[in-house]
């Protein structure tokens, strides 16, 4: 009985157990009632404290959790900091990098620029063997280390996303020829033939980045002539497909070198990576040119890749994508009239050389006769003089089995019956350039392979121009494709540059083409130079005292009628992004890039001195133009 | 409709309403396990009511009128005028689980015309929740189930549903009603509070808890009832869980109530599921708020009935709800009385689990802690 209910019945004087059933029954229920209202109260209270507890600890859970959320918030926001500051400083070091970088360029590039300028001057004086030997020395390990020092420029630049790609318009078949032409200088002096076909579907013109065009195929050129001790370098530039909206184009550098292991292809396009060890030691070079490649291909929308069999040779290819030049064709001067109907031998015993210089030829007007051998030629002269008819011109290959080029030309020369024809020696570059010898022997000159449509030009132009004049005449210069033609001989150029080694190898170089050139020192006396005289051409340094070449032009260009506009090309020793925009922003016409090499000077004038006779032919002969007068066929 | 009720107490009979009823189409019977299992039972109802369909469950309590009584034999007998009556049962191990089970119900009833279906179940064997699920997914729309689970008084050990004998086996039964004039009205209300913090049903099988924020459910119960642990499965009664999906998607929680444990496993068994990954609280209740509840399921059901003035109410309310109640039990019926007026012939069980929708939106849900009135008016 509940102890509430026990006090109520004996306060009321009821006694429970003696109680009516009746009574009982309602004790009973009474009591369960007080026992439950216990139960109940007892249950709420327990359940209350339970709850406040679970409720207690919950919310300091919730505290210890929000604190712990707020500690990582903080340690989060002090690593953001941290991480836009070492963002900030990264950033920074990465453009003070660059700097230095473009920095280290230009003050590198311009003692290279004499170095090497000098050392060309050099080799083109007097020298006896072992000077001659030295100064080439100098000037091939001066080369190498511009190409190590442009290498590692690239490189960085490409690795730091700075790398900025040009969208001109440019003659992607003449690149070929000149980087072929470059890179026979050292295909022939290690014995190496070198090939170069060309599809002749190749539009004239595309739109893209020439220089980086040239550099990765002068890059795999130059690798495949490195790794290659006997046989040929060819080079095969194929259209892959055309639409209106790009060119495809696939190109390939054939060896038969030494080929690269299968293990080893893999690894060969990242960076400072060679074949091996031994290879590096062997061979040299900074492991970063086919990277170089790999990576400028992927920028200018191409592939690389190789295939090799060691032992046999590797072919490297790669495919890049152009767009369609927007421009019409720019006209090339068409062939001088005295060239047309005049015959010409050939003499080469590459079937392939043959049928390029046939092409050439054919070009330009003439008729030719091939022979594949000294025997045959002497054949050929023999009839051709009989029928009175004789050749003009031999074009001998100086390299051949039997009897080579100058054998074959000491005969020709003997025999008073072939006088009429004036020779000219197709030699390996860097071969023989004793010009002494061969004016002695009795050439009329020599062109260096792969022969250019524009060096042949010249130079039949020269040859036949005195034609009056037998051969063996020693005391005509012999004709290079360093002689002056009548398009430069005379032209007069201005030249803007402080820097007076950088003046002296510009001057002289410019004087081995036939310019005459005056010196000013900045660009406020050239600006003055060119308000008192007439000049066919500035070459304007960018960088000067008092006025730079930027500054000079744009006042040039301000002072201009606008009937005749002078050509100014823009010399420079920042090989940096944007230099070009400045420039043609400045109103240049070009620009090259320190330090100054003949090639490059010999490019550019042609482009900017056309022969006054080529200017009325091309005006005369305006509804049959003849373009592209250098597109030749690689086979045909 | 004419309704006759009639209550056995003692073995004392008394009668209610016109007539003696033995006309009855339908008798809804309300008793104990043990009663309910008597031959004698079934002799004295077939003579009381010669012409009818006997369907009777067990129950912990007869709500007869007003009145609450335990160990009762409380019948209603119903003739129609204008309606009529089908019924259905399934063996419990006629089907794979509870879902088929009540598929294969509803496939045994016939559609044309239903306009009703009431359902008594077997009280522990089947999951409510899953029954209704295959009973109401061929239900033609708008048609509605209520119900309930028949129950064991306070002890959850054995509970029975018969269909005119005596029945040795598991089933459930499902009574059609059928006619245009007839119209059935529902309403569910509890009138329990959620209380404390809510946790997360992290491990859970079916209606079976596991853990509760990773620890035993049986741990949190026996901490909350203390001494009174001892007395579990039916002192868990006490705190009924209110389980709702962790996005808030239901309006109302729904609320379980705990039909049985198993010490070893620490496990607890629910009249309905417990999904893992809902949420819950305990829940607790006062006489106040129980009143409440069963006052306003009365008038929902009076709402959805389109009528105050049903002719039949049948009052289906939880066993945990009595359990709380104790004396005050009949306080609820007399609060469903206050709504439904006078005129209301009121008939229910105290249930192991309460079937209804919880409002005319919904479908048909296993409730618990509710008290459910279904009302019918014919017209």
């Amino acid at each position: 009985v509940h102890p509430l209910l026990k006090r109520q019945l004996r306060k009321a004087r009821i006694d429970g157990p003696s109680a009516s059933p009746d009574l009982a029954g309602f004790l009973r229920a009474v009591d369960e009632v007080y026992v439950a209202a216990d139960d109940d109260r007892q249950q709420f209270d327990r359940s209350i404290r339970l709850a406040s507890d679970e409720l207690f600890d919950r919310t300091r859970q919730l505290e210890a959790d929000l604190e712990a959320r707020t500690r990582l918030q903080a340690e989060l926001l002090e690593a953001t900091h941290r991480a836009t500051d070492l963002a900030g400083t990264a950033a920074a070091a990465n453009n003070a990098k660059s700097a230095f970088l473009a920095n280290m360029s230009h003050e590198i590039r311009t003692p290279m620029n004499g170095v090497l300028g000098m050392a060309g001057l050099l080799l083109e004086t007097a020298l006896d063997p072992t000077q001659r030997d030295y100064a080439q020395t100098i000037k091939d390990s001066g080369d190498a280390l511009l190409t190590i020092i442009n290498d590692i420029l690239d490189f960085s630049k490409i690795e730091a996303g700075k790398f900025c790609l040009e969208q001109a318009d440019f003659d992607l078949r003449s690149a070929v020829e000149d980087v072929a032409r470059l890179l026979a200088i050292q295909a022939h002096a290690k014995g190496l033939e070198i090939t170069v076909q060309i599809d002749p579907q190749l539009p004239p013109c595309v739109v893209g980045d020439a220089g980086r065009f040239r550099q990765i195929l002068l890059n795999l050129g130059g690798n495949a002539i490195k790794f290659t001790l006997h046989g040929e370098v060819a080079i095969d530039l194929r259209v892959a497909d055309v639409t209106t909206q790009h060119i495809g184009v696939r190109c390939e550098v054939r060896d038969t070198g030494i080929g690269i292991p299968a293990k080893r292809i893999d690894s060969l396009f990242c960076p400072f990576t060679q074949v091996d060890v031994s290879t590096t030691r062997r061979f040299g070079g900074t492991g970063l040119g086919l990277s170089i490649v790999r990576r400028l291909t992927e920028l200018m929308g191409g592939e690389t890749g190789v295939t090799s069999e060691p032992g046999r040779g590797s072919t490297f290819w790669f495919t890049l994508n152009f767009a369609p030049s927007v421009e019409p064709y720019k006209t090339l001067p068409v062939p001088a009239l005295k060239l047309k109907a005049r015959r010409i031998l050939l003499v080469d015993d590459n079937a392939t050389n043959l049928k390029v210089l046939e092409g050439q030829l054919a070009l330009l007007g003439l008729s030719t006769q091939s022979a594949s051998s000294a025997s045959q030629a002497l054949t050929h002269l023999a009839s051709a003089a009989m029928t009175k008819r004789p050749f003009d011109v031999a074009l001998i290959d100086h390299q051949m089995p039997d009897c080579d080029g100058v054998s074959l030309s000491r005969i020709v020369i003997a025999n008073p019956l072939f006088n009429a024809t004036r020779l000219i020696l197709l030699t390996s570059s860097g071969q023989l350039n004793d010009t002494k010898a061969l004016a002695d022997i009795g050439f009329a000159g020599y062109l260096p392979k792969p022969v250019t449509l524009r060096d042949l030009r010249n130079c039949l132009s020269l040859a036949l121009g005195h034609n009056d004049t037998p051969h063996g005449d020693s005391s005509m210069p012999l004709i290079t494709i360093a002689t002056p033609t009548p398009a430069r001989l005379g032209r007069r150029v201005l030249l803007a540059e402080d820097n007076p080694v950088n003046q002296k190898v510009a001057k002289r170089i410019l004087e081995l083409f036939g310019c005459t050139v005056a010196v000013a020192v900045d660009g406020e006396a050239a600006v003055r130079a060119w308000k008192d005289a007439r000049y066919d051409m500035i070459f304007m340094d960018c960088q000067m005292p008092v006025m730079d070449g930027y500054e000079a032009t744009r006042t040039i260009r301000s002072l201009e009628d606008g009937s005749h506009r002078i050509p100014i090309v823009a010399l420079t020793a920042d090989a940096v992004k944007g230099t070009e925009e400045i420039c043609l922003a400045a109103g240049m016409d070009a620009y090259l890039t320190k330090p100054i090499v003949k090639a490059d000077i010999e490019l550019v004038l042609a482009r900017y001195l056309v022969d006054p006779r080529e200017e009325r032919l091309q005006a005369r002969s305006n509804a049959s133009r003849i373009h592209r007068a250098d597109s030749i066929p690689a086979e045909s | 409709m004419r309704i006759h009720q009639r209550i056995r107490r003692d073995g004392v009979w008394q009668s209610r309403g016109l007539g003696t009823g033995d006309s009855s189409q339908l008798v809804l019977a309300f008793s104990s396990v043990r009663i309910l299992a008597e031959p004698d039972t079934w002799h004295e109802l077939r003579a009381l009511y010669p012409a009818a369909r006997i369907v009777a469950c067990s129950t912990a309590g007869e709500i007869d009128n007003t009145n609450v009584y335990d160990d009762s034999l409380a019948c209603t007998g119903i003739s129609f005028e204008h309606s009529h009556v089908s019924i259905a049962s399934v063996r419990l191990s006629e089907a794979q689980d509870s879902e088929a089970l009540g598929a294969l119900l509803l496939s045994r009833l016939s559609m044309d015309g239903l306009v009703h279906v009431f359902v008594l179940s077997d009280g522990l064997k089947v999951n409510g929740s899953a029954l209704l699920k295959g009973l109401t997914r061929m239900l033609p729309p708008g048609i509605r189930v209520t119900g309930g689970l028949s129950g064991d008084g306070d002890g959850f050990k054995r509970t029975s549903v018969c269909l005119d004998q005596a029945t040795p086996v598991d089933q459930v039964v499902a009574i059609g009603f059928y006619g245009s004039r007839l119209r059935v009205g529902f309403g569910c209300q509890g009138g329990w509070d959620p209380f404390g913090v809510e946790r997360t049903i992290t491990r859970s099988e079916g209606n079976v808890l596991f853990e509760l924020d990773g620890q035993p459910a049986l741990d949190l119960y026996k901490r909350y009832l203390g001494d009174k642990a001892a007395d579990l499965p039916a002192s868990g009664l006490r705190f009924p869980l209110a389980i709702r999906d962790s996005n808030f998607t239901a309006a109302t929680p729904l609320v379980r109530t705990i039909l049985a444990v198993n010490d070893d496993a620490r496990t607890m068994t629910f009249a309905g599921d417990i999904p893992t990954g809902f949420r819950a609280r305990l829940m607790s209740a006062n006489l106040e708020r129980l009143l409440d509840g069963a006052r306003e399921a009365a008038k929902s059901s009076c709402m959805t009935l389109g009528s105050d003035n049903p002719e039949l109410a049948i009052l289906v309310s939880c066993v945990g709800r009595k359990l709380v109640l104790k004396q005050r039990v009949e306080e609820e019926v007399e609060a469903v009385r206050e709504a439904l007026g006078t005129a209301a012939v009121m008939a229910g069980f105290y249930s192991y689990g309460e079937l209804s929708p919880s409002s005319t939106l919904e479908t048909s849900e296993l409730h618990n802690q509710t008290m459910t009135v279904t009302t019918f008016l014919e017209h």
